[in-house]
């Protein structure tokens, strides 16, 4: 390595000392946009010029948390759905050049213990211990102009896929694909999967099982005037409120089954658990990915016999590679509105509200710099 | 013939006199050999009427090895003095899951079905002679020992069943944590050897039962007695445990069994304790599966037989006539069983 390259190769020249980033800056209070130095690489980090970035629900769970729920250290960057282009190489970073669009993988692990060395970094065994899950969760995310990515292997080449499509994929599209792939064998011809919810991973849940499925969809949604006409919209074959909901319909929906291979629960209220519970056919499986603090009692009884349920978080660094394979390859599209960073904490206050389409994606604007990859 | 009868809800069976049964179109007649006794039994006793939709009377008795008798009109497969062992789950034999021989996720609904098979609303082998509805149920043994065979049809199926979905969980460097060493858990702590090279820890209020883990392999067992996750976790290692087998599947055991799976683990349900674990954010691991197992597939009960026939798992049992049942389940019921109580007719 030569004498230039170990000091770093980032465009110290040229680059801008501050930013704007949304700051968690005190539990159970609205984040602020402040201006914050731009991080320099460190030893194997990347600097990553942001050019969009998804808000998720769990952003607004997060705010809610009262001190203590999670062992973060407080401030911190939001945003855990990032895409943009490298910016910038720390000394010993490899595998980019300066320019290469990239997506973030949002899971920043030990890299040492059984998890992290099949590429699960989701289920890092030491995360907590080491601050934070990733960016956005504990360590600065993708909410600002700039953010740093502590190694080369949390970025993934998105090439011309248009980075407002790219940064949901790496939570609302890959959770949901975890959930699926887990049970893509038992998701034959003749079986239901019902969807809980149709925000961003919901909406994205619908579009993956018809990519990757032929299960019959089934969706439900909330109380929204145009919930069920934009679940048949998104793919679902048949749709139900939530509100009064009559299982035995729900469940004639599904054929001899007499209930769903599969319930995706997106909401994870104790309602909406025990609607899973009370539409899994015998041997089905309900994965809980809403986290609003219901509980899913599992009791001989309480769900047919076979029945099994987990409760998901994200995917692993590979499943995040397929699901920007299927975006690429135009099989998966995310619904988004955009919006400017200095409005992201009233879009996040609008999402809490249920009052988004599919995904919020923040596009920082450069100052005249045009974003790469945008049309 | 003599059997053991429910004849009504929320009692104890009865020993009575039947004509013995002719085996009609399709049928296989069988000469009961050896029946086991089950913890399901036991509580199938005390539900109240329309707990199941069952029909009473019924013979009791879901682990049946026996000889064949005779053949109905059509019946063919098997023949006269054949050994075999009763797949007791009798499925609607069309449905998706039946026709891969998973007739324990028959797609047809119980309250259609009155039965849930062999001693389950249907008659059982608790009896001289029993009727089988078709050889799709039967599963050779060979010159297996009748006795041997019998609890395999349960106590074998079911933990093994478990065992074997979640077998890409067990290796060789994780745990395994079998609780309660009764007849399912005795068996499960064997397979769990035999499949895998996976630490296995058991755990169980009864000594007698922790010496039979030890004999069956167990590389270390834990009294259950203020049993706490942290000292469970000292022997599975600070991960925890890949797979939790509770065999119990009370509220105290689920508990247990939270605390002490892995991250990306499997709890699997298999006792009828009655226990709620209630799934919640962050109060499991993540990508971590609980499971209300019930049985295992035909094609999984040819495997315990075949991993039995090889030496590899052995029941431990205590015999008993057909007279001395109803004082056996007395026996199972206070937890004076080791192992699988066998009723061996002759």
């Amino acid at each position: 390595m030569s004498s230039t390259e170990a000091v770093g190769r980032s465009d110290a020249g040229s680059r801008r000392e501050s930013m704007r980033a949304v700051r968690l800056v005190e539990w159970q209070a609205q984040p602020e946009v402040r201006e914050v130095p731009v991080p320099v690489p460190g030893p194997g980090e990347v600097l990553v010029r942001v050019t969009a970035a998804g808000l998720c629900h769990s952003d607004v769970h997060l705010l809610e948390w009262p001190e203590g729920t999670l062992q973060y250290r407080l401030p911190f960057t939001l945003g855990h759905e990032t895409a943009g282009v490298v910016a910038g190489l720390g000394p010993g970073a490899e595998g980019f050049a300066e320019g290469d669009a990239v997506l973030v993988y949002g899971c920043w692990g030990c890299e040492r213990c059984r998890h992290c060395l099949s590429g699960e970094m989701n289920l890092c065994e030491n995360a907590e211990r080491r601050g934070g899950v990733g960016g956005g969760f504990g360590h600065d995310g993708g909410l600002a102009e700039y953010m740093l990515v502590p190694s080369a292997r949390y970025l993934i080449p998105i090439g011309d896929l248009d980075p407002v499509q790219a940064a949901p994929l790496t939570d609302a599209a890959l959770s949901p694909y975890r959930a699926i792939k887990a049970r893509l064998p038992t998701l034959t011809p003749g079986t239901t999967t019902v969807v809980i919810g149709i925000g961003g991973l919901g909406h994205a849940a619908i579009r993956l099982l018809e990519a990757l499925t032929p299960t019959r969809i089934v969706a439900i949604v909330g109380s929204r005037a145009d919930a069920v006409e934009r679940a048949l919209a998104l793919g679902a074959h048949a749709a139900f409120r939530s509100e009064g909901l009559d299982l035995d319909a729900v469940r004639a929906e599904t054929g001899s089954a007499g209930g769903a291979a599969l319930v995706l629960d997106i909401v994870g209220t104790d309602e909406t658990m025990r609607i899973a519970a009370g539409l899994l056919a015998v041997g089905g499986h309900a994965t809980l990915l809403g986290i609003a603090g219901g509980s899913f009692p599992m009791s001989f009884g309480s769900v047919p016999l076979e029945c099994s349920v987990s409760m998901n978080c994200w995917g692993s660094l590979p499943e995040l590679n397929e699901v920007v394979a299927l975006a690429r390859a135009g099989q998966l599209h995310i619904d988004v509105e955009t919006v400017e960073l200095d409005d992201a904490i009233s879009a996040l206050r609008r999402l809490a509200e249920g009052k988004v389409n599919g995904r919020v994606v923040v596009v920082p604007q450069d100052r005249g710099v045009p974003v790469p990859g945008r049309k | 013939m003599l059997a053991v009868r429910q004849l009504q809800w929320q009692s104890r069976p009865e020993l009575v006199e039947l004509p013995s049964p002719r085996p009609g179109p399709g049928e296989v007649l069988l000469k009961v050999e050896a029946a086991g006794l089950c913890h399901t039994d036991l509580h199938l006793m005390e539900w109240a009427e329309g707990t199941m939709p069952y029909d009473l009377p019924f013979t009791l008795g879901h682990e049946t090895a026996g000889t064949v008798a005779a053949l109905g009109p059509g019946a063919s497969g098997v023949r006269e003095g054949d050994r075999v062992l009763v797949y007791s789950r009798w499925g609607c034999g069309v449905c998706w899951h039946c026709l891969q021989g998973r007739d324990n996720v028959c797609e047809r609904p119980v309250a259609e079905a009155r039965a849930h098979g062999a001693g389950l609303g249907r008659d059982g082998g608790l009896a001289e002679y029993m009727i089988v509805p078709s050889v799709r149920h039967l599963v050779p043994i060979g010159d297996m020992d009748p006795v041997m065979a019998a609890p395999l049809a349960d106590a074998g199926l079911t933990p093994y069943h478990a065992i074997k979905r979640y077998q890409d969980l067990l290796r060789p460097n994780a745990s395994a944590v079998v609780i309660g060493v009764g007849g399912l858990g005795h068996m499960a702590v064997q397979m769990l050897r035999a499949l895998s090279a996976v630490r296995v820890v058991a755990v169980d209020m009864r000594e007698e039962a922790l010496q039979i883990a030890r004999d069956a392999g167990a590389h270390a067992v834990l009294s259950a007695r203020d049993l706490t996750p942290e000292a469970l976790r000292a022997e599975t290692g600070r991960g925890g445990a890949a797979l939790v087998i509770d065999c119990v599947a009370a509220d105290a055991t689920l508990s247990l069994a939270a605390g002490v799976v892995a991250m990306a683990g499997a709890i699997q349900y298999v006792g009828r304790g009655g226990g709620t674990l209630p799934v919640a954010a962050y109060g499991l691991p993540f990508d971590c599966s609980v499971t209300v197992t019930t049985w295992g597939s035909v094609p999984e009960l040819t495997e315990v037989v075949g991993l039995a026939r090889s030496g590899a798992i052995h029941s431990e049992v205590e015999r008993f006539c057909l007279a001395d049942a109803i004082d056996a389940y007395a026996r199972l019921d206070e937890g004076h069983v080791l192992g699988r109580a066998v009723i061996v007719p002759d």
